[in-house]
């Protein structure tokens, strides 16, 4: 099958590289050429890729995903705005941007808020210097990130992307209100897949609050999303992504995040699907005093799957990280966690920690998890803890003999045990929106099960 | 006197395959203050387990009547809704469900079940407030995760404050006593005692006499190797802090 796919890909870049945003700017061809190379030298990702050893590497080959071409007529059902209160809105439909169904609003002075697309339409050189360096290309440039093993996905990513949100902010300059970033994917006939790219760059003392959220799709699409993010000297920026919808397809999601002295990234991952997901998060901390937070809450039931994979490298000093993750699987559903943590030689006085729980609802269930702490200097204080088990009988018999039926107890000890993951998100309204996805889909979840 | 609100007729009860209740026979009319005392293993916690419905537990026989109802036969969800309460011996600590949320949830859950409309959150805190202050407890209660980190004593107050807020018919208080200071042990026994009315049977389950000068029980029941040995009044809870369960030990 890897042929045959390697085949497909091959057959889809020729196809609609001329359509691709950019397609005519020198540099921009020359990238995508030299990405697509690269792609084919590192393969599609297979077991024996470590990273990839719990990986729905299955449903990603197992057929051949051609790219959407652009599509005029965009009619979809578009869900509304899932922020209450004032937000800025961009929509994507099949991988491109949706005016009509955007709402950018006025993004305060200093702030840029645009598409991939009009981007390099506009201004191809500006773009060069967030995306990468033709020239020198290289897969670090590429995901501008220092992490150098085979991202065969990312770069077939470069090759493909076929649009994204930009979100530009000057130094000093917060955008008060949350961007809201949904990307919907219609019912296809024939396997599609959508390489999406979203940039975040923040200037120093910047701040901002982003939510990504995938709608769902359906049977036969799979989406290959990425965002690059650059967080400056003491910026910060929540970043949440989300599935809400009921994806059955293949959904890889990859943010690469680099950290300015004293920048501060937040991230929140929600995975929610009974199909295939895999969330990466990788996080430099480049410069000292960085800080670093990376919370997911993964729930899969019939055969889902989700495999969550996190890197936190602590380049400098007074470093500090925090890592909470919480899962629960259903019927066979299966979830993966790899969590690591690396402390380099020059970065004495790091705190990190990690902390993966996860629930198993049913005896076919199963969950791996495997914390790695690399640590290549003293003086850190690094901890992590995993643990795997059952919804506890004691607690259930407790609220049941309070009057509780069986469904409500077991979705109020749900609650608890992913509650503290979406407390920790700082934006009120995000948290409130997340915490009502999440009681959403432990419902789904409680009543597949039992 | 109308028929009891409890009857327990020859139960017996198995856990692992060894009988623990052999035969048990007992009943508590409504407004009645039933203790059940007796050594370790005689099987106390076995038969409050059995009434609240733990699984583990094996009915080989007998009976357990509640108002006309066969209490065995109901989920523990049920016999929470027709009105059982059991005070548990070890309440269970459950971090991230806040006590409010849990004894309100808990509240409409029952009142869902017996076609009752739900109490709003403005309602709930006003009764839950002037509970709590009864039971001197700091309003924080209802801001804590359910017994998380509780000291042993604030667990027991807990489990009190629930009773009140849920107003059960029979409430069962397995070892309410157990680790409890005087001064907890006046607080709580105040709280039992304001349950007292001629609607409600309690059944104050201890090893110790001392609560029961607290809680004055109208009837005492010896649980003695799976079975009721002796019955009397609060003299017989009098007679065996002077004499102890000897008499009661297999030989």
């Amino acid at each position: 099958m890897t042929d045959a796919w390697l085949a497909g890909q091959r057959t889809a870049f020729a196809a609609c590289r001329d359509t691709l945003p950019g397609s005519g700017t020198p540099w921009v061809d020359a990238l995508r050429a030299e990405a697509f190379r690269q792609f084919e030298e590192d393969g599609p990702p297979t077991a024996r890729i470590e990273e990839w050893r719990s990986g729905p590497t299955a449903a990603l080959t197992g057929q051949v995903f051609a790219p959407a071409a652009p599509d005029g007529a965009r009619a979809a059902a578009v869900p509304a705005p899932y922020l209450e209160g004032p937000r800025h809105r961009l929509v994507f439909v099949d991988g491109r941007f949706s005016r009509g169904h955007s709402d950018a609003g006025e993004p305060p002075k200093g702030v840029r808020l645009t598409t991939l697309g009009a981007l390099l339409a506009e201004n191809p050189q500006a773009t060069r210097d967030l995306i990468g360096d033709p020239d020198a290309f290289s897969e670090e440039r590429l995901s501008r990130v220092t992490d150098r093993r085979p991202q065969a996905l990312v770069a077939l990513n470069t090759a493909l992307a076929s649009d994204g949100a930009v979100l530009l902010i000057e130094d000093d300059v917060a955008l008060a209100h949350p961007l809201e970033v949904v990307h919907v994917t219609r019912k296809t006939e024939e396997p599609r897949a959508h390489h999406l790219r979203t940039l975040i760059a923040l200037g120093a003392g910047a701040r901002a609050h982003v939510v990504e959220i995938h709608a769902g799709g359906s049977a036969g699409v799979w989406t290959n999303h990425v965002t690059d993010i650059a967080v400056g000297a003491g910026a910060r920026l929540e970043h949440v992504r989300a599935d809400a919808g009921s994806a059955t397809a293949v959904h890889v999601n990859v943010a690469h995040a680099r950290l300015r002295a004293s920048a501060a990234y937040a991230g929140f991952v929600l995975a929610a699907t009974n199909g295939a997901v895999r969330a990466e998060t990788r996080l430099a901390l480049e410069e000292p005093g960085a800080d670093g937070e990376v919370n997911g809450v993964c729930l899969a039931k019939g055969t889902g799957h989700i495999d969550a994979l996190t890197r936190l490298d602590h380049h400098a000093r007074e470093g500090t990280s925090r890592q909470l993750w919480r899962g629960i699987f259903a019927d066979t559903a299966r979830g993966a966690f790899q969590g690591r943590i690396r402390v380099l030689p020059d970065a004495s006085g790091t705190n990190a920690a990690l902390d993966n729980r996860n629930l198993l609802l049913n005896a076919g269930a199963r969950a791996e998890s495997k914390p790695e702490l690399e640590i290549l200097t003293d003086d850190v204080a690094c901890s992590h803890a995993s643990a795997t088990g059952e919804l506890d009988t004691d607690a259930l018999f407790y609220l049941r003999s309070r009057g509780l039926s069986e469904q409500l107890a077991r979705a109020l000890l749900m609650e608890a045990f992913t509650g503290a993951v979406a407390d920790r998100i700082a934006h009120e309204g995000v948290r409130e929106f997340i915490r009502r996805l999440v009681d959403e889909r432990l419902h789904a979840l409680g009543s597949a099960t039992s | 006197m109308s028929e009891p609100l409890l009857t327990i007729r020859n139960l017996r009860a198995s856990v692992d395959d060894k009988e623990v209740l052999k035969g048990i026979d007992l009943s508590v009319a409504a407004g009645e203050v039933a203790a059940i005392m007796g050594p370790n293993g005689s099987g106390k916690s076995t038969l409050s387990n059995v009434l609240a419905g733990r699984d583990g537990y094996e009915v080989t026989d007998g009976e357990v009547r509640y108002d006309g109802q066969d209490l065995l036969a109901m989920e523990p969800e049920e016999r929470a809704a027709t009105g059982v309460f059991m005070a548990f011996q070890y309440p269970v600590e459950i971090p991230g469900v806040v006590n409010a949320t849990f004894t309100r949830t808990a509240l409409n859950a029952q009142r869902k079940a017996r076609d009752e409309s739900a109490i709003d959150a403005i309602d709930f805190l006003k009764r839950a407030r002037a509970t709590l202050a009864r039971l001197e407890m700091d309003e924080d209660f209802l801001r804590r995760d359910v017994n998380a980190g509780f000291s042993g004593g604030e667990k027991k107050r807990n489990e009190i404050f629930q009773m009140a807020m849920l107003e059960p018919r029979l409430a069962i208080l397995d070892e309410t006593d157990s680790g409890l200071d005087i001064d907890a042990l006046r607080i709580v026994a105040t709280g039992v005692n304001a349950m007292r009315n001629p609607e409600r049977a309690l059944v104050v389950i201890t090893h110790y006499q001392r609560l029961l000068e607290y809680v004055v029980p109208d009837s005492v029941h010896v649980l003695a190797d799976g079975r009721i040995a002796r019955s009397g009044d609060r003299e017989l809870a009098l007679e065996l802090e002077r004499t102890g369960y000897a008499a009661f030990q297999p030989a």
